[in-house]
């Protein structure tokens, strides 16, 4: 085993003279960070812009009018941004361009049905390209209408006698002043439950059983390690396609007639691959912070995560080449096996997105586990929970190296005159 | 005919590579499969939502409420425990009904376990707080002297909801981007990406490397015929891959492709004439195969991200969604949302297919100007 330090030394000189796409495969991570954190906003910035809400009001009442007014009050302001518009065509035309999330059309005699004691009805349009916002302004506008029969069942009888004001030509003074003692007291009534309104609703996140969550993952820190673990198995898969192209070339043959067996030769690959995704990873995380302000948490246990996943990933990628006899085969093989494990292990998309069924799959990815280790490290979780996981990482990344070792040196052994 | 026999002999190089068909036709089906699965119940309201409810109060209030909650689109559970908080739990706290008729307030709390659907709790929260302003109308309404005054009267209140909102998708067709509507359109302009950019881009490089190209320039066949073939041939596998993966998106996965498949066809034929260019373009002035292929793998993603092909255009800020219009892959996907989700017709696209016809030609000059024949 003593050849091995050289041959690493050596590996590690032939990739610093040519490491473009190292860091190619550095730098991709990287910029998906930042690509996401301005789409879906870093730290804890609004995560949804304002969804425009066109608005048609075809009645021109008091009752339409409170209406749209309504939605666009205090905190519905910096959510909703309201356009109104003065035809339907005209609605339908901005929505049919994708110009807003929504339009929402207030019929004529929409008031005076509602002072019948009719039930009127308000139609709202929504945008078929998207599929959040026109839910959350279905639920506004939904919220809003409930909002405005709720008041008018409470002023029922106020409400009547409005109306029976508006069908009179001449109001009486004494009526008006009978009903705006009847509503000042009305207030009076219902001030005790709603202003302000005696039930409020608060949302929370548990992070475990009755633990609330105190560190939040931001999108950065989310999106960096996701795709880090992705690439750096890209990464794993250069250092590790030396070993076809020192066969092809035939410098393994001259490997194989020194006194370095192959045994010390695959060892040395998986070293230096392990080596050279550990000093990546710290590369990554450094630059995470630098860039991105990311909290990696413990630096203890980042280092042992680092060390343990870049050994697992170095034990896969061995393990994947045990079954590679060509160039074109690692090319077919190690990026399908790549991309699919990345993808069903949260490195695309978080696993909590799958139904459960996949989500059972993503749990035999290396992804999934080197992600819930730097998740586990964020939201500073003892050490104690994280060692299971660094412990299996270690364990399945030298098995791995083991089987591999034996298959790839048959392998080897096999074409190596050819 | 020159440039047929390159085209020809092009697509058959491509078909030969084993790769190719995992490119081609397995990878998109297992991202289609798996990004239509995680986002299917995305955009439609009438998904079942599960709420538990804590009852610590175990009032007659609390119940109203709790009555409240139950509907069609709500699976509602009442526990009475404390450690029976899981998933995504209301709790009513002990003294909700005491505090409220006393006029004091108080909170009800909506917890829910870290990884559970977003979209599910946003829906319970704004479903929790109408319940909650229908109980407090009901109780204004009743104006009750005590609680039991308020379960006397309660069933004597005539209380119904007298505006009503309807909704409806806009747009010829009635359906939304979600599950695999989103994913296979999108899924088709990733991988229409992935494949031409890597094979486009790498098998000119790689006959350039071994002096096929070279050979073919002695040959009869002329410059432009030259270019002209190996563009027409990244056409054809894109277009390729384009009916493949819109068919098995049809018949497999049962999506609806629009009502005009011609209109269909032309914008995406144009995204294909444009990637194709853009491949061939790299290809030329990226000398080594190994920057080509991370160069390729960076340019497909960021396109595919910023045109909205990884995720919905719509949650991007104001800004993005113009930045998405510098590439092609936001005309094509804003192409695709016109004929599949909105159902317009060939003239709503019009726009669409004459900034991708301005995209061809500026990478087709660009990679007519860079082409090299030799090394």
């Amino acid at each position: 085993m003593r050849h091995i330090p050289i041959l690493v030394k050596k590996d590690f000189k032939r990739k610093w003279k040519n490491p473009v796409v190292i860091i190619g495969f550095m730098l991709i991570p990287l910029v998906f960070t930042f690509i996401f954190g301005i789409v879906f906003g870093g730290q804890d910035e609004e995560t949804l812009p304002r969804i425009t809400l066109l608005t048609v009001d075809n009645d021109k009442s008091l009752i339409s009018n409170f209406l749209s007014t309504a939605m666009s009050q205090g905190e519905l302001k910096k959510m909703i941004e309201l356009k109104p518009l003065e035809t339907e065509e005209e609605g339908r035309q901005l929505l049919n361009k994708g110009k807003a999330s929504g339009l929402l059309l207030i019929p004529k005699n929409f008031g005076n049905d509602i002072l019948d004691g009719k039930k009127a009805e308000v139609l709202l349009l929504k945008n078929p390209s998207e599929q959040f916002l026109p839910l959350i302004a279905e639920e506004i506008t939904d919220t809003t209408t409930l909002i405005l029969s709720s008041l008018l069942s409470v002023f029922s009888e106020e409400v009547d006698t409005i109306r029976g004001f508006i069908e009179m030509n001449n109001l009486p003074d004494i009526d008006i002043s009978v009903l705006s003692v009847k509503v000042k007291n009305r207030f009076e009534s219902i001030s005790k439950y709603v202003f302000p309104p005696v039930i409020s609703l608060k949302q929370e996140t548990i992070t475990e059983e009755g633990k609330e969550g105190t560190e939040s993952i931001t999108v950065h820190s989310y999106v960096l390690p996701a795709m880090a673990i992705m690439f750096l198995m890209f990464i794993c898969n250069v250092v590790f396609s030396d070993i076809l192209i020192e066969k092809e070339t035939k410098t393994l043959l001259r490997l194989n007639v020194s006194r370095m067996s192959m045994t010390e030769f695959i060892w040395s690959k998986i070293v230096t691959s392990a080596l050279i995704g550990m000093l990546c990873t710290f590369c990554l995380i450094g630059l995470g912070i630098g860039m991105f302000s990311i909290y990696w948490g413990n630096l203890f246990s980042v280092f042992l995560i680092v060390f343990c996943l870049n050994i697992l990933i170095a034990g896969f990628i061995a393990f994947l080449y045990s079954f590679i006899k060509t160039e074109l085969q690692a090319g077919a093989v190690l990026s399908s096996a790549i991309l699919i494990m990345s993808l069903l292990g949260g490195s695309m998309m978080p696993v909590d997105n799958f139904p459960s069924f996949i989500q059972q799959i993503s749990k035999l990815t290396l992804n999934y586990w080197g992600l819930e280790a730097f998740k586990m490290a964020m939201m500073n979780e003892s050490f104690g929970q994280l060692l299971p996981i660094l412990f299996g990482m270690v364990l399945a990344g030298i098995l791995l190296s083991f089987i591999s070792s034996y298959f790839i040196q048959k392998n080897l052994k096999k074409g190596l005159l050819k | 005919m020159t440039l047929w026999t390159i085209a020809q002999n092009d697509i058959k190089l491509t078909i030969k590579d084993k790769m190719f068909f995992f490119w081609l036709l397995v990878f998109p089906l297992i991202f289609i499969f798996i990004f239509g699965l995680a986002f299917r119940d995305m955009g439609t309201s009438d998904t079942q939502v599960t709420l538990n409810v804590l009852d610590k109060d175990k009032s007659h209030l609390s119940k109203t409420l709790i009555e409240e909650l139950v509907t069609e689109k709500y699976v509602v559970e009442v526990f009475e425990k404390d450690e029976e908080i899981s998933f995504r739990t209301l709790i009513i706290p002990e003294g909700f009904s005491k505090n409220v008729f006393a006029g004091e307030q108080i909170e009800l709390k909506l917890v829910q376990e870290q990884g559970n659907s977003l979209e599910a709790m946003q829906s319970a929260y704004s479903h929790v707080l109408k319940a909650a302003i229908k109980i407090l109308a009901k109780i204004v309404m009743v104006s009750p002297e005590s609680p039991q005054d308020f379960e006397e009267k309660l069933p004597r209140l005539n209380w119904e909801r007298r505006v009503i909102l309807r909704t409806e998708l806009g747009g010829e067709i009635k359906a939304i981007p979600a599950g695999y509507t989103h994913s296979v359109p999108s899924s088709t302009v990733v991988f229409i990406l992935f494949t031409l950019l890597m094979y486009g881009g790498i098998i000119l490089l790689e006959e350039r490397r071994q002096g096929r190209l070279e050979r073919i320039y002695l040959s009869p066949a002329t410059f432009i015929s030259i270019i002209g073939g190996k563009w027409l041939s990244r056409i054809i596998i894109g277009m390729f891959q384009v009916t493949i993966l819109f068919l098995l998106g049809k018949f497999l996965f049962g999506i609806y492709l629009g009502p005009s498949l011609p209109a269909l066809f032309l914008v995406s034929l144009f995204f294909c004439a444009t990637i194709s260019g853009m491949s061939m373009f790299f290809g030329s002035i990226i000398k080594k195969e190994e920057i080509l292929i991370v160069f390729n793998i960076l340019l497909a993603n960021l396109m595919a991200a910023l045109g909205g092909c990884w995720w919905p255009i719509e949650v991007v800020p104001k800004g993005m969604k113009t930045v998405s219009m510098l590439f092609p892959t936001g005309w094509i996907m804003d192409a695709y949302n016109k004929l599949i989700f909105f159902g317009f017709g060939l003239e709503s696209v019009l726009i669409n297919i004459t900034v991708l016809i301005g995209f061809t030609a500026l990478f087709l000059f660009l990679a007519i100007k860079f082409f090299k024949i030799r090394k």
